[in-house]
């Protein structure tokens, strides 16, 4: 296991050295725009500043997709190479290969989740930047009447001392559904390489099985999903969420031990 | 004293299609075995069931007592016919990878043939020519301290020199407690380090034996005989 994590680690942390310099960089350069945009009430500045917003956001949203389809944890490159069948030649088990790929691919998500909570921490106070020019030059903030830095201060009490307990447990919540997630689309390869197998993997045909995989636990997870709204009062009423995650949860270890099945009985390089 | 290798039966079959037809052989340690035959005979597929990366359609196959997976991987060595590395790798990458999974690899070993086979230790993969990254995979491969040792065609594709490098590596890594199956169909380079052969085409065994016998019996070389068998089947 240990071997199999440090070698995971190797292959991986270029990748994840420069794409966490990619999203410092956009996002720090998002909260700095903004801040100065703030600051000076420049609509000109304000302009990119707003650009600069829909950028970081988007960054954001696409960490966990970009960790997922690029990540250390894909079996996509084991299972659909010519090549790189080197890690079946080794006397592991597949559920010792794959736990560790999926651990290091998860702490590559939380490598760039993490740090680019940090950066929007420091947007988030400039958000009402984006109706400046509508609204004829009156400033919107998170905390109005407030500085920049009482916002920021703000935005961390909201989350480390007012709702910590909610908090903590979407970030678990997070981490299990990306688990989850992970789960899902290496069973869906080994689900294919296993018994369709072409040279070149057909996309579409990937993308069949894993609406399948994702059907069955949607549809039992989110039963009675619809009461939820009405329940929420605050961050900290997100245990009740726990009730759904549980059966994604099932379906993610089912998932996994399925995979490890079929990388040692059926799949072939 | 227990086969290093003991197939019985084998068959493999990618859908309708055999690929391997009741295959049956053992080989006992210190011997030489040479698989030969033309392209698409079955070669490489015996060569992976045996290494665990494809599974058997039928019969058993056994390295050292022990069935196909996790405890064969420990005892066997394989040397595939294409790179398998990872391109960011460098030959020093490789080799570290190796170590840390391999409990009977040598890295003193390893590195003494990096500079044998003249190889840079920083060149990565993907920079390497097909040349040295069989020299890379030859180094992996023997630097091992295996029970069996399966060359997939170790010799195609590499210039006259390396090739001389290749069959003089062979030869060294030769013990007694062990055996090595090469697996070719450039008879003539190699066929004087063979202890057995064994002819396959079309997944089926044509001829099986002990090389020695085979020539004196025959009245000529591995290589004519190749020749004189696989002439009128192509």
């Amino acid at each position: 296991m240990k071997a199999t994590f440090k070698q995971e680690w190797k292959a991986s942390k270029s990748r994840i050295l420069y794409t966490s310099l990619v999203i410092a960089i956009v996002l720090l350069g998002a909260a700095l725009t903004n801040f100065i945009a703030f600051q000076t009430k420049s609509n000109h500045v304000t302009f990119f500043g707003m650009f600069m917003y829909s950028v970081g956001i988007f960054c954001t949203l696409a960490i966990p997709i970009y960790a997922l389809v690029r990540g250390s944890g894909n079996l996509r490159p084991l299972l659909f190479s010519d090549t790189n069948y080197l890690m079946l030649l080794v006397p592991e088990h597949s559920y010792t290969l794959l736990l560790a790929k999926q651990l290091i691919n998860l702490a590559e998500y939380l490598i760039y989740v993490i740090p680019a909570a940090f950066y929007l921490s420091f947007m988030g106070p400039t958000a009402g930047l984006s109706m400046h020019t509508t609204l004829n030059g009156i400033l919107y903030n998170a905390n109005p009447g407030s500085t920049y830095w009482e916002s920021v201060k703000s935005i961390y009490k909201y989350v480390f001392v007012d709702n910590w307990a909610g908090v903590l447990q979407l970030l678990v919540m997070a981490i299990i559904m990306f688990a989850v997630l992970q789960a899902a689309i290496n069973c869906a390869y080994a689900l294919y390489s296993a018994f369709i197998h072409t040279k070149r993997p057909n996309k579409f045909l990937i993308l069949v099985i894993l609406f399948f995989l994702f059907y069955i636990p949607i549809r039992l997870g989110f039963l009675g999903i619809d009461q939820v709204k009405y329940q929420i009062q605050n961050l900290n009423s997100a245990v009740i969420f726990w009730n759904y995650i549980w059966r994604f949860a099932v379906f993610g270890a089912v998932y996994f031990f399925l995979t490890g099945w079929l990388m040692e009985n059926k799949i072939e390089v | 004293m227990e086969p290093i290798l003991y197939v019985n039966g084998l068959q493999k079959r990618y859908g309708t299609k055999p690929a391997l037809v009741n295959i049956s052989l053992t080989l006992e340690p210190g011997r030489i075995l040479g698989l030969m035959g033309p392209n698409g005979s079955g070669k490489t597929t015996f060569m992976k069931i045996a290494a665990g990366l494809q599974k058997e359609s039928g019969g058993t196959v056994h390295i050292c007592g022990n069935q196909v997976g996790i405890e064969s991987k420990k005892l066997v060595s394989f040397l595939p016919d294409r790179n398998i590395m990872p391109r960011w790798m460098t030959a020093e990458d490789a080799i570290d990878y190796y170590h840390d999974f391999f409990t009977d690899f040598d890295i003193h070993k390893a590195l003494e043939m990096l500079d044998f086979v003249r190889l840079e230790k920083n060149v990565p993969v993907s920079a390497m020519s097909k040349g040295m990254v069989e020299k890379l995979n030859l180094t992996l491969c023997f630097s091992r301290k295996a029970k069996l040792y399966l060359l997939d065609e170790p010799l195609g594709g590499v210039d006259p020199v390396a090739r001389e490098r290749i069959v003089s590596t062979i030869v060294q890594t030769y013990n007694p407690e062990s055996s090595i199956i090469v697996s070719t169909h450039l008879v003539h380079d190699i066929e004087h380090m063979f202890n057995d052969v064994c002819f396959i085409s079309n997944g089926e065994v044509l001829l099986y034996g002990n090389a020695e016998q085979l020539r004196a019996e025959r009245g000529m070389d591995i290589d004519a005989l190749y020749i004189q068998m696989f002439r009128d089947r192509s």
